[in-house]
């Protein structure tokens, strides 16, 4: 089609003409460029308008249980059986429904902890689909037999939390883990090819990847270079052994918005992440893509030397200037872009799960659950916890030390927003997804290693080949599994938060594929489930000013 | 309010109502008819698309050197086809100008290199974005002409910060080479650098920033230097460095080749100690490979994040006083105006910035490098060739120093591979500085007094409390930038007023972002409001002025 021709197509289909050239919008700059950067935004924004809004649906606890059990209220007022006051929750139902930030602003809290972000969930964006048009399906009921599983796993993380990755093979925490886990019908992780949970696939991820090779990703565990500085992934670490909220008191005072008044304990050694417990204090404090960048690094360039003939080896097929004798990418398909993209689907993924956490799901998180739990068992309430849970061996293994509460990595606890879905987790769904845009998932990682038993060495690891795309989904698993080995999230959370993630960075290029001039097949990866994908320009759903020619 | 109807208020109240909407009834998109959640999102975008679009192109006003000189002494050509005295053939630059002129990436895989280093994406000044103004409207004035007094005055600097390179800053004060550079430079005229308030150059503002605060206290920023907690662990900022007196592209046998694309053939040599960055080698190899965003991220990273033990108190005290959740008791800010937005936003006004760079280097301005500029001194020095270079700058004393050091006086670069194969004017890093900068100061609040406050101890191997003067975070970020900016220019590949010019182009592209951006918040909030390197006070408000949105509309109406 000829590229006017194609423009008015294009227009028409955007709703920005009726068909008639001559009603052609014209930009204001008055010239053809600007007039084509106008209308590129304005396509995509009529475009990315038709998707429909989000189901609101929910699992029906909040309705069910007028005490709330199964609601997120920490940082309101909780009576001494930790149930919320009521009063209190309705004031943060009337800011979530009016969302007037005045009504958020008179929400009644407890001790003085604040509630995090509220609004963030209505903010708007520039680009992409908008917050409200990506569904989070019901979680798992507070009774169901998903949920008691997701808890077992959780209670055995709690337990094997110090087991160095390098053991697992050999350690009875982890054999009685993997076994007790292999029992339930309801657990959503991986199994293996017989259909077993074992100690070479408990606590790990579903996606293409997931389970080759050692548990960690090469991209948390290779040396990257910031800037011209090599920098080893060695990590502040917690102190083996030391668990938080693990009394009563110290529980119930923090559900209320207390500030944790112990003081968390860390190792003095920097070490590899050796240990689920090392893994969850890496998402204590990172920054919102910093596991994203640092693969990125490492993908982007081996070492700085390697910049002057520019490695684009590593590049996805479809990036116009793998092959090219010319040119380097830069601003265009190259490491800028990147680091900018990484940054904006980040935050078009957390406005649309906070949108589902305060707005729609309000799920309590595990620490909240495990209290339930104790008072179930204390006889002090009688809460409908599913009996795959009561009677769990992680659960009798827990109960010596803290009558039933979930033994926590992070002094604080959970953070004070609800725990569906999981902000970790839908920042990895958006930011591995861009990384497989951009990265050939069927590279080969060369050099691949794997921790030692202390964590302050890296061994060669040559049993299986390990590919670009195994170890972003890899990444994609370990940094939201790492909130659950701090006993801050459960699995469904993760599972639910990467298809999210994953819709939020594939509506992010449908935009952006067609603000490019290269000649440009389009970007081209393996959605976690394994479906391939593909977003052409100008072509599809999404289409656009490329292949059209410059200055038209 | 209708949605219709209010579509048209906003674009009245931007200005694009009225006339526009009479004298051209097609400027606008068919609307939604039902008044929605993804009306408004529409909406926002379309009346943001249509306001920048009103964006008059850029100037494409250059210097005149390219047509002046026939033989492009005094435009980029590094890594096409050169002659012995370093002239470029001009057949190859020719194909360079077609690809440049057709746009298309057919001519350009067709431009004719050298010998085999490869351009750094000529097209990267085509492409679109979704926001912000667009990158073909951001304006470099022209760049000095190669004849002038203050190209003169940018590469005396160069050279006297090449001679500089490893002087500490802690022994600047006493330092002769330094006393030296300032004196000269104080006698130029065409020098764009800061003085002090008797108008002299002098040690205390040799090679500084000329932004609010770049004169006060140390040299380096305090982001430069304070321990940084990069998520839980702390990282010292002790840096990878160069070796003292190792420079590069020093023999004109080694210059040459470069300049039509060879690679390197010395190996870089570091120092095997990482250091903290003490003097100007070292802040040269920081922006040597350094990520987008880096030093920024890692000062936004430091301003949240005092150490993280204080994130559960949540520290707010350092943000904007118009950021809606400063004083807010019940909740913190997160997605929306606090950290995961401002790390976003940082890469996003930074590519933004880098593109309408791109553009204007190579579409607009083709200016060559200090390093091409250091080749036409040397040929004009031995005679072999005679090129109108000012006496300002050929009988300085900083190039006398520098022949005397050398043997010629080809400008020392810090790199071995010299500077990148992209022309020099505006500066890339500099357009992100200034980008970043900008949306760090509409974050954070200019005005606060940093505390702690650290200096480098003598020998720089550690950090010593400095409490000469009080220093503010706006302050600091201006430094910040100027550290980054100037650090190119300590490597030898970018002179001060590409830093300039990439400082101005990276504030407008990040005010136009946030033009945009301060629309989409649905918060009770007076808009962004800092202060621009020269000083001017800005305000970005939502709903007003010739920006409007939906910010101050109910949201889900």
């Amino acid at each position: 089609m000829a590229s006017k021709g194609r423009r008015d197509f294009l227009l028409q289909l955007g709703g920005l003409t009726s068909g008639n050239a001559s009603r052609r919008p014209v930009a204001r700059g008055g010239n053809p460029r600007a007039t084509n950067a106008m209308l590129l935004r304005q396509i995509a924004a009529v475009l990315q308008r038709q998707r429909p809004p989000e189901s609101t649906a929910t699992n029906g606890d909040e309705e069910l249980y007028p005490n709330k059990i199964a609601s997120a209220t920490k940082g309101l007022l909780h009576s001494q059986l930790g149930e919320v006051d009521l009063s209190a929750y309705q004031t943060l139902l009337t800011a979530v429904y009016t969302q007037q930030f005045s009504d958020a602003e008179a929400i009644v809290i407890g001790f003085g902890r604040k509630l995090v972000d509220i609004e963030s969930g209505f903010a708007y964006d520039l680009e992409g689909g908008d917050s409200h048009t990506f569904t989070a399906l019901p979680p798992p009921t507070f009774a169901s037999a998903q949920t008691a599983a997701e808890l077992i796993e959780l209670y055995w993380q709690a337990a094997a939390r110090d087991v160095p990755f390098a053991n697992w093979s050999t350690d009875p925490t982890i054999a009685a883990a993997a076994a007790e886990i292999n029992t339930l019908a309801a657990y959503q992780g991986p199994r293996d090819t017989s259909g077993q949970v074992t100690a070479a696939n408990v606590f790990r991820g579903t996606a293409p990847g997931c389970t080759v090779g050692p548990y960690i990703s090469q991209y948390l565990l290779q040396t990257i270079n910031f800037g011209s500085t090599p920098r080893e992934q060695m990590y502040r670490t917690g102190m083996p052994g030391v668990n938080y909220l693990t009394g009563y008191p110290e529980w119930l005072l923090l559900q209320s918005g207390l500030p944790p008044y112990l003081t968390e304990q860390f190792d003095p050694t920097f070490r590899y992440i050796h240990t689920g417990r090392n893994l969850a204090q890496f998402v204590h404090y990172d920054y919102v893509y910093q596991a994203y960048l640092q693969a990125a690094i490492i993908l982007a360039g081996d070492y700085p030397e390697t910049l002057l003939t520019s490695s684009t080896y590593l590049l996805s097929h479809t990036n116009p200037y793998k092959t090219s004798n010319v040119q380097t990418p830069w601003v265009s398909f190259g490491p800028p872009l990147i680091q900018d993209w990484l940054g904006r689907v980040a935050i078009l993924a957390l406005k649309t799960v906070w949108h589902d956490k305060w707005a729609v799901h309000r799920r309590a998180r595990p620490e909240m659950f495990g209290g339930r739990v104790y008072n179930t068992l204390s006889g002090a309430a009688s809460y409908p916890i599913n009996p795959l849970l009561l009677n769990s061996q992680a659960l009798q293994t827990t109960v010596p030390t803290t009558g039933g509460l979930l033994p926590q990595a992070y002094v604080e606890g959970c953070p004070l927003h609800p725990s569906y879905p999981a902000g970790h987790a839908v920042v990895a769904g958006a930011c591995a997804t861009l990384l497989k845009a951009l990265f050939e998932e069927t590279d080969t990682v060369s050099n691949a290693v794997a921790p030692s038993a202390d964590g302050l060495s890296l061994i060669p690891y040559t049993d299986t080949q390990l590919t670009v795309g195994g170890e972003i989904n890899k990444l994609a698993f370990n940094i939201p599994m790492a909130r659950n080995w701090s006993g801050i999230h459960y699995r469904s959370d993760t599972d639910m938060s990467h298809i999210i993630g994953e819709q939020v960075t594939i509506c992010f290029l449908q935009d952006q594929v067609n603000c490019f001039t290269e000649p440009f097949a389009g970007f081209s990866f393996t959605m976690f489930d394994g479906t391939p994908v593909s977003i052409v320009p100008g072509g599809g759903a999404y289409t656009g000013l490329n292949g059209l020619t410059p200055g038209f | 309010m209708a949605v219709s109807g209010r579509r048209d208020f906003l674009l009245q109240v931007g200005g694009l109502a009225g006339g526009a909407a009479v004298s051209n009834p097609n400027l606008r998109a068919p609307l939604p008819a039902e008044s929605t959640r993804a009306g408004n999102a529409l909406i926002l975008r379309e009346v943001a698309a249509e306001v920048e679009g009103a964006r008059p192109p850029a100037s494409t006003t250059t210097n005149g050197d390219e047509e002046l000189y026939p033989n492009k002494i005094a435009s980029f050509s590094k890594g096409l086809q050169h002659s012995e005295l370093g002239e470029v053939n001009p057949i190859s630059y020719q194909s360079l100008l077609t690809a440049l002129s057709t746009q298309k990436h057919s001519d350009a895989e067709n431009i004719l290199i050298g010998n085999g280093r490869k351009l750094v994406n000529p097209e990267g000044a085509f492409t679109y974005d979704m926001e912000g103004g667009d990158s073909h409207t951001f304006t470099a004035p022209p760049a000095p002409a190669f004849a002038s007094a203050q190209s003169a005055a940018d590469m005396v600097e160069l050279y006297w910060m090449a001679l500089a390179r490893d002087v500490p800053f802690a022994q600047w004060a006493t330092s002769s080479v330094i006393q030296n550079a300032a004196a000269e430079l104080n006698a130029l005229a065409g020098y764009q650098g800061p003085r002090d308030a008797s108008g002299l150059v002098s040690p205390a503002s040799v090679f500084r920033g000329t932004a609010t605060g770049c004169l006060t206290g140390p040299y380096l920023s305090q982001y430069f230097m304070q321990t940084i907690y990069v998520g839980s662990t702390p990282r010292e900022q002790m840096y990878r460095t160069g070796v003292a007196g190792v420079d590069y592209l020093t023999s004109y046998a080694e210059w040459l080749p470069l300049q039509s694309g060879s690679l390197p053939v010395r190996t870089e040599q570091f120092d095997p100690t990482f250091r903290y960055i003490r003097n100007g080698r070292d802040l040269a190899q920081f922006v040597h490979y350094d990520y987008i965003t880096q030093a920024f991220l890692q000062a936004a990273v430091f301003i949240f994040n005092a150490y993280p033990e204080t994130v559960l108190q949540y520290n707010l005290y350092q943000l904007n006083h118009t950021n809606p959740y400063k004083n807010s008791r019940i909740q913190m800010p997160f997605g929306t105006f606090c950290s995961p937005h401002l790390e976003d936003w940082l890469g996003r006004a930074a590519g933004l910035a880098l593109k309408a760079a791109w553009y204007n280097k190579w579409a607009v301005h083709r200016r060559l490098r200090p390093e091409m500029f250091g080749g036409r001194v040397y040929n004009t020095l031995t005679s072999a060739a005679n090129y109108p270079i000012p006496a300002s700058l050929l009988r300085s004393q900083a190039v006398q120093a520098v022949v005397q050091a050398n043997g010629n006086a080809l400008l020392p670069q810090a790199y071995v591979e010299g500077c990148p194969l992209h022309p020099s004017y505006p500066a890339g890093h500099a357009a992100i500085a200034g980008a970043c900068a900008t949306v760090m100061k509409a974050i954070f609040e200019e005005t606060d007094v940093i505390a702690p406050t650290v200096n480098l101890s003598a020998d720089g191997s550690s950090l010593v409390n400095y409490t000469d003067v009080a220093l503010t975070l706006g302050g600091e970020i201006n430094k910040l930038a100027f550290n980054v900016s100037l650090g190119r220019s300590w490597a030898g590949v970018n002179y001060r007023s590409d830093v300039i010019a990439g400082h101005m182009i990276g504030e407008e592209a990040a005010i136009c972002f946030l033009q945009d951006q301060v629309n989409t918040l649905t918060e009770t909030f007076s808009g962004f409001a800092f202060t621009r390197f020269d000083g001017t006070p800005v305000s970005i408000t939502p709903g007003s002025g010739p920006y409007t949105g939906l910010n101050t509309l109910t949201p889900g109406s």
